[in-house]
């Protein structure tokens, strides 16, 4: 640590976003600023959208947590909806049954989806590449499953129904604008929770762990507890957003933690581009507006959606965003 | 005990269908180092078409296979140069995997286009129903199933241990990128890989439609439990992949004899992923690929 | 003259290959110990058992004194030894000085939670990791590179960029595996420069390396490895004129 601290005095001019330009901080401190005056103001521009807004928040919070176990650390997760259902099961089971507020059963099983997700990662983050892969991938079957066939407990094929909505004490979310103002907050603190660790001594480690494990390991890097904390921080994520989702919709139900929401997340993610915030909110905001885009697109929509993941991952490594960007960046020379 | 052995035979004819599924995606798998996750979608692709040329042309049962068969030995051969050779000149594997997962959204898709959300099925190939052997009742066309998987397996093992282009394609599977420099036309074999495992779907397919009804949402379970089977038995081994089709459907038939078909499927998939954390090179794999 | 690393009667056998038999060496704080070979000596091997990444079946490791043999490649920085590979492996995504602050990864403390709260003990980490970055960039005198993301530079810039990033970790023992190969002699003079300077900071090195005139220029005892066995351990001028040495290595590849 000596080491570390006699040089501070040399440069006093940085900033805490090290490594990134002047230029592009002020540039992004702009977008940022715009962005969130406009998700303020949608609740008085386009009230209409509301309720598709809170869905797109709730997906965005998984896809942001994902991102940090796919997109920084690179290693695939099929299985999120795993702990989906757990926030959003064990959310309302808490709430409908035991009459838990539903902040407090949203911790709890925030709390308990962290501890299964340690417990997995054990285990499960030894495995590499598609056998990774495949074992989430196993565990979002069983998740869909389980919600069917546990029905005394999952209220089965229907689901649980009658979810309360969000709230502690005397307040409840029980409006759409509400709701919207709930996520928005969590979202917000999410995406500056990951923004801040992936610009930081974290970020640099799972960006080695992504790229050249042996290597990143060799510069004292613990892989298997960075690669289990992200997958924690993913899970816990997912978990919020599962019981926001069931006190939303005010129920749960299979399909909703099914295996098309499992690999539509990571759909969402590749489609919108990883590791960025704009990114996954344009993906999860396009992969949710096209079935509601209208009766006939509804038809064609797993087919429109499938043809064009496979272009977008195909053609722009980076998703629809880092395109943007690109562009943008080419245009600007 | 008859009971069992029953419920163990109706297992292995499901297990027949994943194994063909394995078979395609390990064979793919030993050329290209590509998961083609959406192979299982190509069974159930294979068999709504099966049905609507049976509607159309009444065929008999081995024509229409052999029609079948060359159809989708086309399909998965345009598959490979219109999405798989550009994304994986571009994509790593992790990437590769996803658009595959792109691929199998895309075909549910289509099917739901053309097909509609209803459950289609088709009449047994043989009049007869079904024979009695001590008690066991085997429906006909599980003697057809089985004969697909073993005419299959037979063809597959002939290719590539009794022909030239079967030597190509062993040294292809030890290491593609090597096999590349030494002057194989990579391209070519994988061409031909893709087209054989299109070929085995749409005889998988074909075969099991009488069975059972399928429609465009069955595609993930077909494609998840084709790719469970292949890494189970071990990616790029051919007896692997048969063995762990037929371990996955014997251990979901057992298991929903039990308890619900959706206990059921947990039980049978926590049981292969807890195989596959014990011994995670699979059945019949090498483990070095797995992991470090 | 005290030893920082002692190798210890260390054998290793791969299937039918006996890759290394009952070798031994120190290596004196300060000073630069090369380790040459014709291919298949069994360089690569003795640095993987030295890093973690190998377990010999026999023999030991020590580090200041301190058994590292069954140590996690991980837990090696920390206690002083890091290293650089064959063709550099830097995070390509990641700007030059983001990789070097990687190097000193193991210096700071911040963890997940401290570093996603932003609170101030991890910014004031991140400081120094930054200046420290920045001042190993001056010492290695590639500044104007600091912003370039580090997959857009030739391999000989990678390489150096390589070497700051474990300066940056300030350890007491660098491994450089083979840190010539692939460069062109104007190159290579330049790695002998940095080396010497690297050496003027108190760090000591070993240094697997095929070319000889480096070696021979930057090192103080040379270990030779034949086909697993050590056939000579001396300073350079007396390996150079070792007749078995001759006969195994230097005569056949690098006259």
């Amino acid at each position: 640590m000596t080491l570390l601290h006699q040089q501070e005095s040399e440069s006093p001019e940085i900033d805490a976003h090290a490594g990134t330009s002047a230029v592009a901080t002020r540039g992004r401190r702009v977008g940022l600023a715009l962005l969130g005056l406009l998700l303020v103001a949608v609740p008085y521009l386009v009230p209409g959208w509301l309720s598709f807004l809170v869905v797109v928040g709730i997906f965005f919070l998984v896809v942001l947590g994902l991102d940090l176990f796919l997109g920084h650390t690179g290693q695939v997760s099929l299985g999120q909806t795993l702990f989906m259902a757990l926030g959003g099961y064990g959310g309302g089971i808490l709430s409908l049954r035991l009459g838990v507020p539903t902040v407090v059963a949203l911790v709890v099983m925030a709390v308990l989806s962290a501890a299964v997700a340690f417990l997995l990662g054990r285990s499960f983050l030894r495995l590499r590449g598609y056998y990774l892969a495949l074992a989430t991938l196993g565990l979002a079957v069983i998740t869909e499953n389980l919600a069917t066939g546990l029905g005394s407990l999952t209220g089965g094929p229907s689901g649980l129904v009658g979810v309360p909505n969000i709230g502690f004490g005397s307040f409840a979310a029980t409006t759409d604008a509400a709701n919207y103002w709930v996520i928005l907050i969590l979202c917000a603190v999410g995406a500056w929770f990951v923004s801040g660790l992936v610009r930081s001594r974290t970020g640099r480690a799972l960006a080695a762990i992504a790229s050249d494990q042996p290597a990143a390991s060799m510069l004292g890097v613990d892989a298997a507890r960075y690669k289990t904390y992200a997958f924690v921080l993913a899970a816990v994520f997912a978990s919020v957003a599962g019981t926001l989702y069931a006190c939303y919709s005010r129920f749960i139900s299979p399909e909703m933690v099914g295996v098309l929401v499992a690999f539509d997340l990571v759909v969402m993610l590749a489609l919108g581009g990883s590791r960025s915030i704009v990114g996954p909110l344009l993906g999860v905001f396009l992969l949710r507006w096209l079935p509601e885009a209208g009766q006939h697109v509804a038809l064609y929509e797993p087919l429109i959606a499938g043809v064009v993941l496979i272009v977008v991952i195909t053609y722009l490594p980076d998703g629809i965003w880092g395109g943007i960007k690109g562009v943008v960046r080419r245009v600007g020379r | 005990m008859v009971d069992v052995v029953q419920t163990i035979v109706s297992g292995l004819i499901v297990g027949c269908v994943y194994a063909l599924i394995a078979l395609g995606m390990s064979l793919i798998f030993s050329m290209s180092r590509v998961i083609n996750l959406a192979q299982g979608a190509f069974v159930v692709f294979a068999a709504l078409a099966a049905v609507s040329v049976q509607k159309a042309a009444h065929l008999n049962p081995v024509l229409l296979m052999v029609v079948m068969a060359v159809i989708f030995a086309v399909v998965l051969a345009v598959v490979d140069v219109v999405v798989i050779r550009p994304g994986s000149k571009r994509a790593g594997r992790e990437r590769m995997l996803l658009i595959t997962v792109g691929l199998l959204q895309a075909i549910g898709g289509l099917l739901l286009v053309v097909w509609g959300n209803l459950p289609y099925t088709m009449a047994s190939f043989s009049n007869k129903q079904s024979v009695t052997w001590g008690g066991v009742k085997l429906a006909t066309q599980y003697f057809w199933i089985v004969g697909v998987l073993l005419i299959s397996v037979a063809a597959l093992w002939f290719l590539l241990q009794r022909t030239g282009l079967g030597l190509t394609m062993r040294a292809t599977a030890q290491d593609p990128a090597a096999a590349s420099l030494m002057g194989v036309n990579v391209d070519g074999v994988r061409l031909v890989a893709f087209s054989l495992a299109g070929a085995m779907a749409a005889l998988a397919g074909t075969a099991i439609i009488p069975l059972t009804f399928l429609q465009y949402d069955t595609v993930v379970p077909y494609a998840v439990n084709g790719f469970i089977a292949a890494v189970i038995g071990g990616l790029g081994s051919s007896s692997g992949a048969v063995a762990g089709g037929l371990l996955l459907g014997v251990l979901e038939g057992v298991f929903s004899r039990y308890t619900a078909s959706s206990t059921a499927e947990v039980l049978a998939i926590g049981l292969l992923i807890l195989l596959l954390l014990v011994r995670p090179a699979g059945l019949r794999g090498k483990m070095s690929e797995v992991r470090r | 003259m005290t030893v920082l690393m002692k190798v210890t009667g260390v054998s290793r056998r791969f299937g039918g290959l006996q890759a290394l038999n009952d070798v031994s060496f120190d290596v004196a704080e300060g000073a630069v110990r090369a380790i040459i070979g014709p291919n298949g000596a069994g360089k690569t091997t003795m640095l993987d058992i030295v890093t973690g990444f190998t377990r010999p079946d026999a023999g030991e490791v020590a580090l200041a004194g301190q058994n590292i043999t069954r140590a996690n490649p991980h837990e090696l920085p920390k206690q002083g030894l890091m290293r650089t590979f064959q063709s550099a492996r830097l995070v390509p995504r990641l700007t030059v000085r983001q990789n070097i602050m990687l190097g000193s990864h193991h210096l700071a403390r911040a963890g997940f939670w401290a570093t996603g709260l932003r609170l101030p003990s991890a910014r004031r980490e991140e400081k120094a990791m930054h200046s420290r970055a920045d001042a190993v960039l001056r010492f290695l005198e590639l500044g104007r590179f600091a912003d370039s993301k580090a997959a857009d530079l030739p391999a000989g810039t990678q390489r150096l960029i390589e070497v700051g990033r474990v300066l940056a970790g300030s350890p007491r023992l660098m491994l450089l595996d083979e840190p010539a190969a692939g460069l062109d002699d104007t190159e290579t003079l330049e790695l002998a420069d940095v080396l010497r300077a690297v050496k003027a900071t108190d760090i000591t090195m070993v240094l697997i390396e095929h070319n000889v005139n480096l070696v021979m220029s930057v090192s103080d005892r040379v270990l030779v490895l034949d086909a697993g066995q050590k056939i000579a351990d001396d300073v350079p001028d007396a390996v150079q004129k070792n007749p078995k040495v001759i006969a195994a290595y230097l005569g056949e590849v690098n006259p």
